[in-house]
């Protein structure tokens, strides 16, 4: 097989077994890889019920077929579980060099059950497999452990994945984290490492599956790399990271300020620009990739370099909560890395705990300190609560659809889809966003798909996803969910979403390295079935239809800013959703007949 | 008639100016605008951004009002026009 090693690590952490797990070419052409092959391992394993912080929850660390390859923008990997956050599937990727390292060590990935009776680590290495104690590794930070267990292997090329004190501490948004300060953020994947005493996964080694065509491959990276360093979009994130979007979202009325009830703050003290005047800012680059949008703030502190923020947590520390200081953001971002949580579902329960106290939801007795809006080292402190699990940390660790039934309040001011807390673009701002949010396979994500680059001019035309009216519902349905399949599949590849790469060159760059003859058409089939599958998933632990919505609190019209007095009308994005996909109307649960065609029926070959 | 234009984020870097006023004979649209900051600062911003179409293309221009700006739309003697980068990511 090409492209591929055919063989996934099976780790049994209770009984302390590893085994080889073959995979045929049917089922890589099918689940492709990445998160999708992550979630069709996953389906076979798990039944209602199923305790996502118990040892049955399968943990999934995957490729794809671009990882490691010449390619561009491909040194990526996924994680899978059910997730201990939203109790539905869930799945994060991370860029840096662990993907290289993980594919190198001679298999596609790993899946790992059970729990392990005291904490280990796992070295992968040319083939090799050793599950090695981490008892003295146990309580270091995510940036420590990580040179610990390089140190303890003495192999130099390690690359490390690892969790900080919050996945030790079961935190529900706790993260995976690599390669110093990148991270697989969302859904908690952290809390079930954690779980089975995992602390972490070093991989090593130079195994690369052969490709089909090697000459075509390099020719089709050659092209991507001058595409992909020519785009517009490449030279604004290479000069400001992610924050590029800071005062343009602001202008838009996608940047959410104050817990999603204003758009309107003093966006020029957060831009990237804004950055780069008061710290000495350099770029970090996941392994080969042509743009750098890695932020490092160098000399923090005296001899502290931190990573980040990105555009994310500048928003979710900054106008969320109404705090316009710089140096809080970036400190409350680099304690989040050390700790090793989720910047966006921490900042958004803490932007919670700030509206709550407001309107008395939450009282200064409760809380131990005053939350008004502005009041950035009151966020900071609440954040401390939360890492420490101390006072009312505990609970706004349990992100904010917790939060708000703990607390006897309406669900509809969480701020979440399915119990993912929502990212940094306002759905008001952007409608087909709104119906990307509200059906995400894991809950409220911006990355599958960011559609709000789709009414900013953005296109994929062998699709006809093209730039519309970015404040109209009406026709948003069926682009938004074929884009959403598209990318999708950018986490089975495994490549990048900020690589501009259109469908014929993605599905000519498949081909070249699998040896398959893939179209544009059976890409989007592959993305379809990708989506699919996870909804097969999650509707196994109740998702359906009636969980496809928009919180009040992020959905009801705004009194200011460019999205005033408007609101997206989600319900007929829906039916047009569920009409493309193929999903019952009634119920969002796919059909029989969709299920025959995605060749679904008759669950995942493992 | 004069209007004044602020250029934000990086097409301010690239163009080395945050705030610049053009002359325009009346009655002026935006694009003539488009064409005069064109005329200014050709070749001071990444060639994706050279030619008028391709600016109007991937800048949003928004008047002091808060709306987008149009090409045909007819401008007012003293208005203000910001201008950010359509780009998004993050």
């Amino acid at each position: 097989m090409f492209g591929y090693h055919g063989r996934f690590l099976e780790v049994d952490l209770t009984r302390r077994q590893t085994r080889d797990l073959p995979l045929t070419e049917d089922f890589c052409r099918k689940f492709v890889g990445g998160a999708t092959m992550a979630a069709a391992l996953v389906n076979d394993r798990v039944a209602p019920g199923l305790d996502p912080l118990g040892p049955d929850n399968p943990l999934v660390m995957a490729t794809g077929p671009f990882t490691a390859s010449p390619l561009p923008m491909v040194s990526r990997y996924a994680v899978g579980a059910v997730s201990p956050l939203t109790g539905f599937w869930g799945e994060a990727t991370s860029g840096g060099v662990f993907p290289f390292r993980l594919k190198g060590s001679g298999w596609d990935g790993l899946i790992v059950t059970g729990r392990a009776d005291r904490p280990v680590y796992l070295y992968l290495k040319d083939g090799v497999a050793e599950i090695r104690d981490a008892q003295a590794f146990w309580g270091l930070d995510s940036y420590a452990v990580q040179d610990a267990l390089k140190a303890d292997t003495g192999d130099a090329e390690a690359s490390v994945a690892a969790i900080g004190p919050a996945g030790e501490k079961l935190i529900k948004y706790a993260c995976i984290m690599n390669d110093a300060g990148r991270a697989a953020g969302r859904c908690g994947l952290g809390a079930v490492m954690g779980s089975k005493n995992l602390k972490a996964v070093a991989a090593s080694g130079r195994k690369r599956p052969p490709s089909a065509d090697p000459g075509r491959v390099a020719e089709l990276a050659k092209e991507a790399v001058s595409l992909i360093s020519g785009h517009l979009v490449s030279l604004a994130l290479k000069e400001y990271g992610t924050n590029m979007y800071m005062d343009m979202g602001m202008v838009l009325a996608d940047t959410p300020a104050r817990y999603f009830t204003g758009s309107v703050f003093p966006a020029q003290a957060l831009t990237g620009q804004a950055f780069r005047k008061k710290y000495r800012i350099t770029n970090y680059a996941c392994r080969g990739c042509p743009i750098g949008c890695g932020r490092e703030v160098n000399e923090f502190k005296p001899g502290l370099k931190v990573d980040g923020p990105e555009y994310e947590t500048v928003a979710a520390f900054g106008p969320l909560v109404g705090n316009t200081d710089l140096d809080l953001i970036v400190e409350a971002n680099h304690r989040c890395n050390v700790h090793g949580v989720d910047t966006v579902s921490a900042g958004v329960s803490i932007a919670y705990a700030f509206y709550l106290f407001e309107k008395g939801g939450l009282t200064r007795d409760q809380v131990g300190f005053d939350l008004g809006w502005g009041n950035g080292p009151a966020a900071l402190k609440l954040l401390d609560l939360v890492l420490n699990q101390e006072g009312i940390g505990v609970l706004v660790s349990q992100g904010t659809l917790a939060m708000a039934k703990a607390l006897g309040r309406d669900e509809g001011e969480a701020a979440q889809v399915k119990g993912l807390e929502f990212p940094m673009h306002d759905v008001r701002s952007f409608h087909g966003q709104a119906l990307s949010y509200a059906t995400g396979p894991r809950g409220a994500c911006h990355l599958k798909g960011d559609y709000y680059n789709i009414d900013l001019g953005n296109m994929v035309i062998e699709y006809m996803i093209l730039p519309g009216d970015r404040l109209v519902s009406e026709g948003k349905g069926e682009p938004a969910a074929k884009y959403q399949s598209y990318k999708d599949l950018f986490d089975a590849l495994t490549l990048c979403k900020f690589a501009p790469l259109e469908p014929t060159r993605v599905a000519a760059m498949l081909g070249a390295l699998t040896g398959w003859a893939v179209t544009p058409e059976e890409l989007l089939a592959m993305g379809d079935r990708s989506v699919t599958l996870k909804r097969m998933l999650s509707a196994k632990f109740g998702v359906n239809r009636s969980l496809d919505r928009l919180p009040a609190i992020c959905a009801r019209a705004l009194e200011e800013g460019a999205t005033a007095g408007i609101t997206p009308d989600l319900d007929r994005m829906l039916d047009e959703y569920y009409a493309y996909r193929g999903w019952d109307p009634a119920t969002g649960l796919p059909t029989q007949a969709k299920l025959a065609e995605l060749g679904l029926t008759a669950g995942t070959p493992s | 008639m004069i209007v004044a234009v602020r250029f934000h984020g990086l097409l301010a870097e690239w163009l080395k100016v945050e705030r610049a006023e053009f002359i325009l004979d009346e009655p002026a649209r935006f694009a003539d605008l488009l064409a005069a900051i064109h005329t200014r600062f050709h070749g001071q911003t990444p060639k994706q951004l050279w030619g008028e179409k391709a600016f109007a293309r991937q800048v949003w221009a928004l008047s002091s009002k808060g709306a987008r700006l149009l090409p045909d739309e007819a401008l007012e003697p003293g208005q203000v026009i910001s201008f950010y980068l359509m780009i998004g990511g993050g």
